[in-house]
């Protein structure tokens, strides 16, 4: 049954989908410019609180090209996507949060209730923690989530993440929303620093060429236009499959041993099957030289497959593993 | 399983020997006299097990309201948020499990019978898969994005598409419509589409396959006031058409030639169901997608326990069919709530073992 094909399939991409979830970066249906910030309010809004913004926190226009127009900054918020949780969290505001993730697993969130995997949530239930921010995919079955939140009058914000610049932007948009326009910026500039220290200490370096290993049976990989992809190349690498037709395509392990990477990445953790172990036993992988010269490196999921706040910690990260013996002193571990 | 089951699972065809034409015309019933009392007996029983349905589908939720609340909200009163959720969320969506239910379920029946083949089900034609391709085409042009019924209709046209072809192909061999080319026709092109997405999500990105994998497992969450008013005008007709054909069906259950020789149009009845039967399929997959098992099991239990006279199958078939998509939804919705499991997967979950309890019983 083609139904079973698809759930197969839809198994792996769930958990891309629910971690770092992208498309490949064609954005054809957004219509306003990325991170259009409104910052009427901003200066009122210094406190960071948001109690003495009477007239709102000011519009902010989403990934799917909607303005979004709270009329009070966000106090009951609910995300769907791991990776802006992790910017509520970030933002100091965990308290504002009223539910998560099955891939939220920060201790601070466990206590509050799961929508499951995010990708089938319960509309009425949602409706019914009368929450006064959605954050979701604005893609076609999130789409009948947000569309029918929306009908009811609770505001939306679709958040579709690709690149790097996306994940600053939206740092900073849902900030606004939230009323916390200044720690937001401070943030974004944080982590923004972070990056253009890991770009600069990486400059004129021999560049590895880099496998980042998405998914391991059928192997699946970051194409151009996603953030790992960016993170890859500010890191000081080469993506092996920078030219690939698509985001996130499934690749044939021939065409990988083929082109050799210098350096394997293998992001150990939600669902994804792949191990060190596993490569080396593995024919195929086994006769990947990164993998037989023991340059196959185990990174965290949950940290490495999110656009989130974190990523400056993953670019210094990657560029640890990249250019381990040049690297060591300069940029911290 | 013995030969007796295989008979009456093979369901449409009720009875082995050929039916003795009475003086007036008639054929003789396969259902014996008394169901003549015991047909309206039991439709009022599945009418009550469907209101029953609707009821627990409107009471019960994921948001865990108490009745009280419930009552209120369906009167006007109560809070806006818990009025939202029972007049703008459960109401429609119950009333769209039970017109799809109902709709999956005849349609279902009726294909096994013109087909006479057990195996039909309502998708055989190639339904779903035009659909399917309708909807990824729609996402992958980025209509969707702008009018929240592109996806829809493309999905409705697409059906439409597949059906047309599909019929194109078996008129086009020989000069009757000959009911076993109909099914390979719809069996073939149900193949090319499901090739031609699987094709397309080779290369589709995230979005677009997520959009193809909910109308491929299907799901009621989507449920509108304007999807169910599309759905019910619809529905009526092509059900009351249907179940009109329920004599011409019985006739043919016997065979197109003894059909045709008791007085049944068959061209004009073959033609007729499948359109209508089709129509109706397409319309549900646009507004929920594809739900599976529904048509297949409900037919063959109501056939296991009351015979498969078509006067009692159809209308039965249409509101066990109801009873069972309702029942199912209210299951997946809250079951794993907040989260909710795809319909699909608790109609066959929970349908396929009763199906079987029927068939090793009887």
């Amino acid at each position: 049954m083609l139904a079973e094909r698809f759930l197969s399939i839809a198994t792996a991409l769930a958990i891309l989908l629910s971690t770092g979830g992208c498309t490949d970066g064609k954005g054809a249906d957004r219509g306003a410019p990325r991170g259009a910030l409104a910052a009427q309010s901003a200066e009122a809004c210094v406190d960071g609180a948001g109690q003495s913004c009477p007239e709102g926190p000011g519009a902010v226009v989403d990934d799917a090209g909607r303005t979004v127009d709270l009329p009070a900054p966000a106090r009951r918020v609910i995300s769907l996507i791991p990776a802006t949780t992790e910017l509520i969290v970030a933002l100091g505001v965990t308290d504002r949060l009223l539910a998560r993730t099955d891939y939220d697993t920060d201790p601070a969130l466990a206590a509050l209730p799961s929508v499951g995997q995010g990708l089938t949530p319960s509309v009425e239930w949602l409706v019914s923690l009368a929450p006064d921010l959605v954050i979701a995919w604005p893609d076609a079955q999130s789409r009948s989530v947000v569309g029918r939140l929306d009908a009811l009058g609770i505001p939306t914000y679709g958040a579709r993440i690709e690149r790097i610049d996306d994940a600053l932007s939206t740092i900073r948009r849902i900030g606004i929303l939230l009323g916390l326009d200044a720690r937001a910026d401070s943030l974004a500039r944080d982590v923004e620093a972070q990056l253009a220290e890991v770009g600069r200490a990486v400059e004129g370096r021999p560049r590895p060429s880099v496998f980042y290993v998405v998914w391991f049976d059928p192997p699946r990989t970051a194409g151009p236009g996603t953030f790992v992809d960016d993170l890859i190349t500010l890191a000081g690498g080469t993506n092996i499959f920078s030219d690939a037709p698509t985001g996130w395509p499934q690749v044939g392990l021939e065409e990988v041993v083929r082109r050799q990477p210098d350096v394997v990445i293998v992001p150990v953790g939600e669902g994804n099957g792949a191990s060190l172990e596993r490569l080396r036993t593995t024919p195929g992988w086994s006769a990947l030289r990164a993998v037989r010269e023991g340059r196959v490196y185990e990174v965290d999921a949950e940290i490495f497959n999110r656009p989130g706040p974190r990523i400056g910690e993953v670019a210094r990260r990657l560029a640890t593993l990249l250019h381990p013996a040049s690297l060591a002193g300069e940029v911290a571990p | 399983m013995t030969r007796r089951h295989t008979d009456r699972i093979g369901a449409p065809a009720p009875t082995p020997e050929p039916a003795p034409a009475s003086a007036s015309g008639q054929p003789a019933r396969r259902v014996p006299r008394r169901a003549a009392t015991a047909g309206p007996v039991r439709l009022l029983l599945l009418l009550g097990a469907t209101l029953t349905a609707l009821v627990a589908a409107i009471a019960f939720g994921a948001a865990g309201l108490p009745l009280g609340d419930v009552l209120d909200a369906l009167a006007g009163r109560g809070d806006p948020s818990t009025t939202a959720i029972v007049l703008q969320l459960r109401l429609p969506r119950a009333l769209l499990a039970a017109l799809a239910g109902g709709g999956l379920a005849l349609s279902g029946a009726v294909f096994q019978a013109v087909l006479r083949n057990p195996l039909a089900e309502p998708y055989i034609l190639g339904v779903s898969g035009g659909a399917a391709i309708g909807a990824v085409a729609a996402v992958v042009l980025g209509w969707g994005a702008h009018a929240p019924w592109a996806v829809p209709i493309a999905a409705f046209i697409g059906a439409v598409v597949s059906i047309v072809v599909v019929f194109r192909i078996a008129a086009g061999v020989g000069r009757r419509l000959d009911t076993r080319v109909l099914l390979l026709a719809g069996v073939m092109a149900g193949a090319f589409f499901n090739a031609i997405i699987l094709l397309l999500l080779t290369f589709a990105d995230v979005e677009t396959f997520r959009s193809a994998l909910f109308w491929i497992m299907g799901s009621l969450s989507g449920a509108t006031w304007p999807a169910v008013l599309i759905l019910a005008a619809y529905f009526v007709p092509a059900a009351a058409l249907l179940i009109a054909l329920a004599r011409p069906l019985d006739l043919l259950a016997l065979g197109e030639e003894t059909a045709l020789f008791l007085g049944a149009r068959v061209e004009r009845v073959k033609w007729a169901a499948f359109l209508v039967a089709s129509l109706l399929v397409g319309v549900s997959v646009a507004v929920c997608g594809v739900i599976g098992f529904i048509g297949l099991i409900v037919p063959h239990a109501i056939r296991l326990a009351w015979g498969s006279g078509h006067r009692l199958l159809l209308p039965a078939s249409v509101l066990a069919g109801a009873a069972f998509l309702l029942a199912a939804d209210t299951v997946a919705r809250t079951i794993a709530a907040p989260a909710e499991l795809p319909v699909g997967v608790v109609t066959a979950l929970v349908g396929v073992p009763v199906f079987l309890l029927l068939l090793t019983r009887s």
